[in-house]
């Protein structure tokens, strides 16, 4: 049986991108807690200018795939929902760099 | 998609917004070298040990009181952050303290003008970098701790910030030798300067940051 070549590996390994890291709007919340620890949403929702319905359901989604981790509690009387980057997450994201700059090394 | 995204960028925009954004960080700094710039004054009112109680009490009511404005300020609407503890930026920390405490100990030395560093007399044109030796130290030690933070954290203030410090620590000295000033004339103008900056960053801070009222 003849091995099959389609399109080339170069575009198929692009084809196989993490989409729920690839899209911008949770690549740029992954991005900033990627740098930090932890951050609470108004910190994510300055550093991303999203707005904060944007922003609840992508950190949502982001939990559902165990990319993120969120801790809600109390300080004084006042909530606080802090979101942190889970292992899986940021090897996610470092997964997602090496695959976009491989495909866009190879691009012309 | 114009721009590349550079993570390395995007780390020292998050350090740029949970640090310097508001202000407090360049007024706590001014705040330090203007006590400095009184340090030699009050030394002479109260004497050595009382004066030296005196600037430790000041520096942890100064430190303490940036903490809580943070908190009261910036924390609600700014938002809260926590560091990434790795050993670089452990690394970085300790390297961070040691220099700030060096430079310190070197500014304070200038002050107390120890028979060891100076001749004791006007500085004759031949003699005058060995004068000064530690004043000039003190102005490249200082430059360079805030040119790399500047370049660390990318706030490129930070760059103005040191060398003007480090300069401003040597005119100080200077003018005490020759023209017998007691106050730190240029370092008091320098430590205006950064809070000036420090209160114009704030005010924009709080005009383009207002508190957030939505909480998931």
């Amino acid at each position: 049986m003849a091995k099959k070549t389609g399109i080339g590996s170069d575009l198929l390994g692009l084809a196989e991108v993490d989409r729920v890291v690839h899209e911008p709007a949770r690549l740029m919340i992954l991005m900033v807690l990627y740098g930090v620890e932890s951050a609470d949403f108004t910190f994510l929702l300055n550093a991303t200018e999203l707005t904060w319905g944007n922003l609840s359901s992508h950190v949502t989604k982001l939990e559902e795939v165990n990319y993120v981790k969120v801790d809600k509690a109390f300080v004084g009387k006042k909530p606080r929902t802090m979101v942190q980057l889970t292992q899986t997450g940021r090897q996610a994201v470092d997964s997602y760099r090496q695959t976009m700059q491989g495909a866009m090394r190879r691009l012309r | 998609m114009s721009e590349s995204i550079n993570l390395r960028d995007v780390q020292k925009r998050t350090m740029q917004l949970s640090t310097f954004e508001d202000g407090l960080w360049d007024l706590l700094l001014g705040a330090i070298f203007m006590l400095l710039a009184f340090y030699p004054i009050t030394r002479e009112l109260l004497g050595p040990s009382l004066n030296i109680a005196l600037f430790l009490f000041l520096l942890a009511f100064l430190v303490v009181g940036q903490l809580g404005a943070r908190h009261i300020i910036s924390g609600p609407r700014m938002g809260y952050v926590q560091p990434r503890r790795t050993p670089k930026m452990r690394l970085l920390l300790v390297v961070t303290a040691v220099f700030v405490l060096l430079t310190f100990g070197l500014v304070l030395l200038t002050f107390f003008s120890p028979e060891w560093l100076s001749s004791g007399s006007e500085p004759s044109t031949p003699s005058l970098m060995r004068s000064y030796l530690v004043e000039l130290i003190v102005v490249f030690v200082i430059g360079g701790i805030f040119t790399t933070m500047g370049y660390l954290f990318g706030v490129a203030r930070l760059y103005f910030y040191g060398w003007m410090l480090g300069f401003a620590n040597l005119a100080s000295v200077y003018m005490s030798h020759t023209a017998g000033w007691t106050f730190q004339v240029p370092g008091a103008i320098a430590a205006g300067i950064i809070l000036i900056i420090g209160f114009m960053q704030l005010l924009r801070f709080l005009r383009n940051y207002p508190v957030r009222t939505e909480e998931a």
